[in-house]
């Protein structure tokens, strides 16, 4: 009696284990794929389409730890390395002894280049040109420039330039790329005037080289930079209150640091 | 004839830097809202991937003499995933799970790479 209540018992529990691992569910959703941001022209800045960007590149979360790295690497990278000092190799006295070796009743003595003597000669120092920079994966560099672009889109201070179809409605002063009709300061100056942006620093990013928009900028060199979308660094666009890119540009560093 | 070999292996010759393929943007027309941000993903559900060699993202962590089991790739809610994995893995005392929101990961204590692994795969597709 006592062996089949025994088994009945156990029969009950393997029930009850089996119908609590059934229940659980994992609740699994797909995460957006794709942002919406608005294009622009230039320089009224005017939206006139919208076009779908990764989240993967323009809504990532906030790593500091990636950006500081970036941002450390960038700027081991920039150093020129021209610390030097003199070494007892680059013999800036004579090759003469300075004492006899024996007799005078003083120290035994060398000649004058000795580190340790008074003198600006170093045992071990520092010969320029000297290369500081350090290695990083580029995994972690494209995730920094993803994070430091995702951080301007959330905060409103990317404006993307271009058209991607010829429907849409665009000012005829306007353009679809980021320059400036004439190369004179005074373009800037009333594009900065327009959009309240004294004070600012502002970055623009064009797909090649635009001469009026380098031109006109001089006058507020302190507070712009324009850099062609290779020569684009972290630090840049950290540093940036305002981000005007061309769209080509934009798929471009998509392209290159958006792949996961 | 001898010293044309060696010349040869001297030679180096500069592989082409591959060049970068711009993101193609998709017409407006061929995405949907569920695709969009607000569409309910992180409330109360989360998405873990799988790597691209098809594994789940599962690691043993040494750290000195503390061994934990990362789980990685996690984006949503790390709180539920916690929750509905302890549910699902006998094995996993949830005082001995803790999770790092920003970055994605979920730490257990002990090496049980093998065991989520499995509990993974039997549970999820």
């Amino acid at each position: 009696m006592n062996m089949i209540r025994q088994s009945l018992r156990g029969l009950a529990t393997q029930a009850k284990t089996a119908g609590e691992t059934s229940a659980v569910k994992f609740n699994i959703a797909q995460p957006p794929k794709y942002t919406l941001a608005s294009l622009r022209s230039f320089p009224s800045l005017e939206p006139h389409n919208f076009i779908p960007l990764p989240t993967e590149f323009l809504d990532v979360p906030l790593r500091r730890d990636f950006l500081w790295s970036a941002v450390v690497f960038e700027a081991d990278r920039a150093r020129v390395g021209s610390g030097n000092v003199i070494t007892r190799g680059d013999k800036p006295y004579s090759h003469k002894k300075l004492l006899p070796q024996k007799g005078t009743g003083r120290a035994r003595q060398g000649d004058a280049n000795s580190p340790s003597r008074y003198n600006e000669v170093k045992a071990h120092g520092i010969k320029a040109p000297h290369d500081w920079s350090t290695k990083l994966p580029f995994k972690i560099y494209s995730k920094a420039v993803a994070t430091a672009f995702a951080d301007q889109y959330r905060n409103g201070k990317l404006f993307v330039v271009g058209k991607i179809d010829s429907t849409s409605n665009i000012r005829e002063a306007d353009d679809t790329i980021v320059d400036f009709k004439y190369p004179h300061e005074e373009a800037t100056k009333q594009f900065v005037d327009a959009h309240d942006l004294r004070k600012l620093n502002l970055l623009f990013i064009t797909d090649v080289q635009r001469d009026n928009l380098l031109q006109s900028t001089e006058v507020l060199a302190k507070k712009m930079d324009v850099i062609v979308k290779e020569e684009l660094e972290v630090r840049d666009i950290l540093k940036a209150n305002r981000i005007y890119i061309e769209l080509p540009a934009l798929q471009w560093l998509i392209g290159k640091y958006g792949s996961d | 004839m001898k010293a044309s070999i060696i010349s040869l292996k001297s030679v180096k010759i500069p592989i082409p830097k591959p060049t970068v393929k711009p993101y193609e943007i998709p017409s407006l027309s061929s995405i949907t809202a569920e695709q969009l941000p607000n569409n309910g993903f992180g409330l109360k559900n989360y998405h873990i991937s799988k790597t691209k060699f098809g594994e789940w993202p599962v690691y043993k962590k040494i750290q000195n003499t503390k061994v934990t089991t990362e789980v990685k790739r996690i984006k949503g809610d790390l709180d539920q995933f916690k929750k509905d994995l302890t549910n699902a893995c006998s094995f996993i005392n949830s005082q001995n799970v803790t999770v790092n929101k920003k970055a994605g990961y979920l730490n257990i204590k002990g090496d049980v790479v093998e065991k989520v692994k499995s509990c993974l795969n039997e549970n999820l597709v």
